[in-house]
């Protein structure tokens, strides 16, 4: 067996289209058996009409013939040879075409044959790709999306090994928190759109733009080694294999959300629709704004014009308003088509995409507690509660246009992707404040808008040279993204004795603007020499990566003042014109601003990086059957910044807070245990950097959180009960180093069964966790270097069809993967210092706690049918998926506040489709078949749990129509 | 346009050249010699007389001109002239005369006049210069203003003096170990600006105010929108009600505190964590601070951060080694006067129109208010409230008097408040204000409540909870307990403005 290649050859063939009348056309892929890499320059023969072709770089293939069946012949210099038998190819309709048999090649019969059998399942070609990857790795398939019927990749995402997902939008890896995520779209790096995440929000992504989603869970130096959970890499569609053409049409119906007369919403712009705001939430003044105490001096003055010309310009809505809502829908086209021309083939893709979502919460709850003073008692103690009703709109438009051009040796691919969301949010809420010192009741309006948008172009090319000994890939890839929530507006009446009340106690008016906007340029270069070692294949990679990116963040805050004047409790009564100052021409009344964000801005900071990689490795059999990818990556990492604190002490014009050349070694072992069995070993070193805004002085304070970030850079000195000082924190912010282990155990069988047991170990060196003060009443959070962490965890997953039960079951089929974490970190001085002080009698205080962000298990089952391609059920596709993740810490207490953490939610989903011919399609989905409900606690020794927040999303239902042509 | 300014400018050069032309072709005749000019140069320290012709002292084309020759006086402004030297030389035109002043400053008002006898300068014909005089403006000189601008931390120990204005230009802070001394009659005044540009002056754990104000010269903390002067007691042209136009005045010690969580330290509201002039609290009982004595703060309030309006006078963890007597607080935004624990004693508050309470205690404050009035505060009179954390302190208040006026409410205790309160007098009321409720946890000992009721109201309509035990009612002004406003007369604005005429 020795000199013998285990052959294969992974082919998928899908449909294909008659381009003349006469013809139709086979078209496929050929994969190396041994290393699961697509092979350039195969030869495909047809014996009986002696007609064929050669792949191209990419191992695709191109067979223009006339109808009938065929035997299809497949044959390299140095592979065996692999014939398919009985292809058939039919003038003008879809030939559905599948390999894949594999069958064992022995030392002298160099030639396996493939019967042809139909199949639609590229999940797959995601299974073989995984078998033969140097990288552990896991994904979803552009099929596995269309069944699970999932509408963007968020939703998705979380169905891949390891993956969970909070906030329906933050993808956590292994339940390592977003600092440890890096998301990265068709291989290069694209900003965030968070100003306090490092991760991607992913729900943005609509499914039809998406080829895959791959998640690496092992470094390879070819990836950037700010890696740690995994990098999760979204690839958009790629050079179609046929003409392939779709639209579709789906509506969604909740009864809690939908035509419900209660609904909350407020007079937005007439663009909000198409997702952006048309400019009626734009900010009044960003400069030239005067003070009111300059105002009263010059009322009638050009001082008192200009304020009065301001107070006029904010919009008069304040009011959330009751308008019956309507239901979710949505929409979608996408074409793609190649033609093969003299000496090239040229492809090109055009999608778009538009969602129109609704949800409306009633009786969402959000609670606020505390540890009582007495430390006796248990129980946790209301400090403030908001109950009440809110309705959320988001409509998500998308569009991509790509092109992409082949000859034998080289592809070169641009493709330009604009994604937009405007979500619109209106509460009317009772809040309730028992603060000590603070014990009122009222009521609160707030509106909400928030708009994300992300550019992305992408250029790459990929060439083969010298008999494909050498491979070249290169991508180049700017992207602008954007986040902004122009006019968040808040107003809270509080209860008085006879009156409604608007001062101090209750919180004044707000009206904030915040703004993002980070720009990437990134490019990445890999370079592949084939070779042979010890008369095995072997490989050099050697490459490079550059990133140039620039965060721009604003905050500007309005604290809207209402100086005397009479309150009925209608929030539009603030910006009436005849409530607005000077109320009754009197100077001391009216409703007033005062901006906090001049003459100076805390709020805001530029911050950009100049990231620049180079890489070596090496993959080959240092022995049989043991694979080895060895490879070292240099990173070399500048960070500026351009920001201050608060009172102007620390001032950084452009200041460099991180210049750092690290290397990354990488080692990966793959033992081929027996066939279609791989263990494999892996080690690396990784890095986590401190964010864009984190190796500052910054003060930054969110009115939309409520939470001020202060930067890693100041200290944090208090005094003991002897008054000498105590250094909580020394204001030197590090990076940390992550030594990563990864041990796997994997089987795979044919059509895509698999089944593999994974173990990992990370090690973290100074961790950076987000610290709250000790000190403050309001939440304040500070990056600091916490004691060490350590993570340990194991992963199962299986895919099998319940054939080996019962033959007649074999098209049933069930896929599943655990993932098991424990992790814990040593708690910061401070913090270990506050549990002690602040625990109950009887509680004792570890050293260590939970990471946080980290889920202790992850779960998903999916059951499915495929009714095949025959017979009633033919085109019935039908699929039960439960997801859940483990209880997990979300915030971190300290002082009185306890840890909060998020709850599981059980979510149980049905996805049934049916394709009908001549490309009709119907889709039936139920969302939330057991009712879960959100529920995020405050957990504390001893206490009964008290909600931090409470909604019903209740079960919603869709149907949906496509047509393919 | 240019080019026509350039001709006319030539034109008069011309006619000029052609005056003095024909004024010198008439010298044939003899004319007594006059007085030209005056000119004082730059530094304002040598004035110059220019005479027409050449001049003696004397009328035989002799002697030069001396100090006598001339009456050099200096008026209409501050200055007054120390001396005057003349010097000249036989025959010349123009005699210089160098001056010297009693102070470095001139506003460019003070006038330099020059007056000469008659019969005292002669010509070289021996005609006298006809007597009279000449003058000339000083120029401006020095730095005419009694206004200093505060923009950074006082890192040194520093004294801000009777007569003049300190404008606040942010959130000033005095640190740890450093002296601020504020003269009787300072006015402090906050520039605008609220949240992170809010101005407020905070004297930081370890370090201390001393701020003596007297009766006749109270200092006054105010806003830069105030036009009031040193000297004066109203302002010009603010109301008593315009509030939050600048932060306030917050002092922290090292006197223990009560917190939730039971640290030792905690950081004022509105003040980021990492800021280490915000934290207050400790283990010194005894912590002095400072004396601040007649102060009378104004208009302040504003938010300093995190949506946290700031009180007029903040004393967080304020030891009892610290003097605080004689204070008004006038129209803040928010409390009057907080005291976040700390156990220092405070007598002769004054709190008129605030917006939120007037006096209010949390944290486990341990000291005594004595002697306090209360007008029109804008939520409750006294919001009391207990310990937060395990540490826990009592304080008392004695001697009141509380004209509730636009109040929500009277006294608000929490059941764990820790008060006891003797000697107070409520008039003024409306319904739905009230005392709502006697603190339970700790032992409390209220005694001696006076109050006036509005016709057809009984006491248990306002004293709730029992709290009507210790309350007699008696006619307006008949009280016989409450505050003594002697303490306040004369130096507060509200004594001026004729607000204590029913106390």
């Amino acid at each position: 067996m020795s000199n013998i290649k285990y052959f294969v050859l992974f082919l998928f063939i899908l449909t294909s289209v008659v381009l003349n009348a006469q013809n139709g056309i086979i078209r496929g892929t050929v994969f190396d058996g041994v290393n699961g890499e697509s092979l350039p320059g195969v030869t495909i023969y047809i014996e009986s009409n002696a007609k064929g072709t050669i792949t191209d770089l990419d191992g695709k293939f191109n067979l223009s013939v006339a109808p009938g069946t065929y035997d299809v012949r497949i044959s390299f210099i140095s592979y065996e040879t692999v014939k398919i038998e009985s292809v058939n190819v039919k003038a003008g309709e879809v030939t559905l075409l599948n390999s894949v048999g594999l069958n064992e090649a022995t030392f002298e019969i160099a030639s396996a044959v493939v019967t042809a059998k139909t199949i639609r399942n590229t999940e797959t070609a995601l299974v073989a790709l995984k078998q033969k990857s140097p990288n552990l790795f896991d994904g979803i398939s552009a099929a596995s999306l269309r069944k699970t019927g999932d509408s963007d990749a968020a939703s998705s995402v979380k169905r891949i090994t390891g993956v969970s997902v909070s906030d329906g939008k933050y993808v956590y890896v292994r339940g390592l928190g977003d600092r440890y995520t890096k998301t990265v779209l068709n291989g290069v790096d694209i900003p965030g759109l968070d100003p306090d995440r490092n991760t991607l929000q992913m729900d943005i992504f609509p499914s039809n733009i998406i080829d895959n989603i791959i998640v690496y869970k092992s470094f390879s130096v070819d990836l950037p080694a700010d890696f740690t959970g995994g990098v999760v890499d979204i690839e958009l569609k790629d050079f179609p294999e046929e003409r392939r053409g779709s639209i579709s049409l789906s509506a969604g119906y909740n009864p809690n959300f939908h035509f419900n007369s209660d609904y909350l919403s407020y007079d937005g712009g007439k663009t909000d629709y198409l997702g952006f705001d048309d400019g009626t939430r734009s900010i009044p003044a960003t400069s030239d704004i005067p003070f009111f105490s300059e105002a009263i001096a010059d009322p009638n003055g050009e001082t008192g014009l200009r304020y009065k010309e301001i107070l006029n310009g904010f919009n008069s809505t304040m009011a959330a308003q009751k308008q019956t809502s309507f239901m979710d829908y949505d929409f979608g086209v996408s074409y793609g088509d190649q033609k093969p021309l003299k000496n090239v083939t040229v492809g090109y893709n055009l999608a778009f995409s538009y969602k129109n979502n609704t949800e409306f919460y009633e009786n969402a709850e959000f609670g606020r507690y505390g540890l009582a003073s007495d430390p006796d008692e248990t129980e946790l103690v209301l400090r403030a509660q908001t109950v009440g009703n809110y309705g959320v709109n988001n409509v998500f438009l998308s569009g991509l246009a790509g092109f992409a051009i082949k000859t034998k040796s080289s592809k070169f691919r641009i493709n330009y992707i604009h994604l937009q969301n405007g979500e619109s949010k209106a509460g009317i809420f009772d809040f309730t404040s028992r603060d000590v010192g603070s014990e009122f009741d009222a009521f609160q309006h707030t509106l909400l808008y928030t708009q994300r948008s992300l550019s992305n172009l992408l250029i790459d090319g990929k060439h083969s040279f010298n008999d494909s000994k050498w491979e070249v890939v290169w991508k180049l890839s700017p992207t602008i993204s954007k986040i902004e929530d122009p006019d968040i507006r808040f107003t809270r009446y509080a209860y008085g004795a006879t009156d409604l009340v608007i001062g101090t106690e209750s919180g004044f008016p707000e009206r904030t603007w915040r703004d993002l906007e980070e720009i990437n340029l990134g490019g990445v270069l890999h370079i592949t020499k084939k070779f042979k070692f010890n008369e095995q294949d072997a490989k050099l990679k050697f490459g490079g990566a550059y990133t140039y990116k620039e965060r721009d963040f604003t905050i500007r805050s309005y604290a809207i003042n209402v100086r005397n004047i009479p309150l009925t409790g209608d929030p539009n009564e603030l910006f009436a014109e005849e409530n607005l100052w000077p109320y009754e021409d009197n100077i001391g009344r009216g409703t007033t601003y005062e901006a906090g964000f001049i003459p100076t801005n805390a709020n805001q900071f530029n911050a950009r990086v100049d990231y620049a990689a180079g890489y070596v490795s090496t993959e080959l059999n240092i022995i049989k059957n043991i694979k080895a990818i060895v490879g070292v990556r240099a990173e070399n990492y500048v960070q500026h910044y351009t920001g201050q604190d608060q009172q102007g002490e620390n001032i950084f014009e452009n200041e460099k807070v991180l210049d750092n050349l690290n290397f990354f070694p990488s080692i990966n072992l793959i033992y081929n245990l027996k066939e279609k069995q791989n263990i494999r070993l892996s080690y690396s070193k990784t890095i986590a950097r401190p964010s864009l805004k984190e190796l500052s002085f910054a003060q930054i304070s969110d009115p939309v959180s409520g939470i001020t970030f202060i930067g890693g850079l100041s200290d944090d000195v208090g005094i003991d009960y002897e008054g000498n000082d105590i250094v909580y924190w020394n204001g030197n912010l590090i990076s940390t180093d992550i030594h990563n282990l990864d041990l796997r155990w994997e089987l795979f069988q044919t059509n895509g069964h698999m089944f593999s047991v994974s173990g990992f170990y990370k090690k973290f060196s100074n961790p950076i966790e987000m610290v709250q003060f000790a000190t403050t009443q309001k939440i304040q959070i500070q990056p600091r270097n916490v004691g060490d962490g350590q993570l340990l965890g194991a992963e199962l997953e299986f895919r099998q069809s319940f054939e080996i039960l019962n033959k007649s079951l074999s098209n049933f089929s069930i896929a599943s993967n655990f993932t098991y974490v424990q992790s814990r970190v040593k708690l910061s001085q401070s913090e270990y210092d506050s549990r002690v002080l602040s625990a109950r009698t009887g509680q004792t205080i570890d050293e260590y706690r939970d990471m946080a962000g980290q889920s202790p298990y992850l779960l998903n089952i999916g059951l499915t049918y495929d009714g095949g391609t025959n017979g009633v059920w033919e085109g019935l596709e039908v699929g039960l998926y439960y997801n859940v993740q483990g209880k997990t810490l979300q915030v971190v207490g300290i002082k009185d506040r306890p840890d909060i953490y998020t709850e599981p939610f059980h979510s149980l989903n049905l996805n049934l489709t049916k394709q009908f011919k001549k490309g009709f399609g119907i889709g039936f989905k139920v969302k939330n078949i057991l009712d879960s409900k959100v529920e995020t606690v405050y957990k504390s020794y001893e206490a009964n749990n008290q909600y931090y927040e409470f909604r019903e999303t209740g079960t919603s239902y869709s149907i949906s129509l496509s047509y393919k042509f | 346009m240019k080019k026509n300014y350039l001709k006319l400018t030539a034109a008069l050069f011309a006619a000029i050249t052609i005056g003095f032309t024909s004024c010198s072709e008439d010298t044939t005749e003899k004319v007594a010699p006059t007085v030209i000019s005056l000119d004082v140069n730059a530094d304002n320290s040598l004035a110059t007389i220019y005479f027409s012709e050449g001049v003696y002292s004397m009328n035989d084309k002799t002697g030069v001109l001396t100090d006598a020759d001339f009456t050099v006086t200096l008026s209409g402004g501050d200055l007054t002239l120390e001396s005057s030297v003349v010097s000249h030389t036989t025959g010349a035109n123009s005699a210089s005369i160098a001056l010297t002043y009693s102070d470095t400053i001139s506003d460019g008002s003070d006038l330099l006049t020059v007056a000469i006898a008659t019969d005292a300068i002669f010509d070289e014909d021996g005609l006298a210069v006809v007597a009279g005089s000449v003058n000339d403006n000083l120029n401006l000189m020095g730095t005419e203003t009694n206004t200093f601008v505060v923009s950074n931390n006082i890192s040194a120990n520093t004294t801000w003096e009777t007569g003049n204005i300190y404008i606040l230009a942010g959130r000033i802070a005095v640190l740890d170990g450093i002296t601020l001394t504020i003269e009787p009659g300072v006015v402090v005044k906050g520039q605008a600006g609220s949240a992170e540009n809010a101005t407020a002056l905070l004297i930081a754990r370890g370090a201390k105010l001393m701020a003596e104000g007297t009766a006749a010269q109270p200092i006054i903390f105010t806003s830069v929108a105030d036009e009031i002067q040193p000297g004066e007691i109203e302002s010009p042209n603010l109301d008593p009600t315009l509030n939050g136009l600048w932060g306030g005045l917050l002092v922290l010690g090292k006197a223990p505190i009560s917190v939730a969580g039971d640290g030792i330290e905690a950081s004022i509201e509105g003040v980021p964590g990492d800021d280490n002039n915000g934290k207050y609290g400790g283990t010194i009982s005894a912590d002095n601070s400072g004396i601040i004595k007649y102060v009378s703060i104004r208009h302040g309030g504003a938010n300093i951060g995190e949506g946290n309006e700031i009180n007029g006078l903040t004393l967080g963890g304020v030891g009892s080694g610290t003097v605080i007597e004689n204070i008004e607080i006038i129209a803040n935004q928010d409390d009057g006067v907080e005291f976040f624990g700390g156990t220092v004693n405070v007598k002769n508050v004054l709190v008129w129109n605030n917006g939120d309470d007037a006096i209010d205690t949390d944290q486990s404050w341990g000291g005594t208010l004595d002697n306090v009035i209360i007008i029109n505060p804008g939520d409750e009179a006294f919001e009391l409230d207990g310990p937060e954390g395990t540490m826990v302190a009592k304080h008392t208040i004695k001697n009141g008097s509380v004209f509730a006026d636009g109040a929500e409410g009277l006294v608000d205790n929490d059941a764990n408040s820790n008060v006891d309160m003797d000697n107070i007098y409520f008039f003024g009321l409306a319904v739905g204000q009230d005392f709502d409720e006697l603190p339970t946890t700790y032992t409390c000992t209220f005694t001696d409540f006076e109050v006036t009721l509005p016709a057809a109201t009984a006491i248990t309509d306002f004293f709730k909870g029992g709290s009507d035990a210790f309350v007699s009612s008696v006619a307006a002004g008949a009280n016989t307990v409450g505050a003594d406003k002697t303490q306040y007369a004369d130096w507060t604005w509200a004594s001026e403005a004729g607000e204590l005429a029913d106390f």
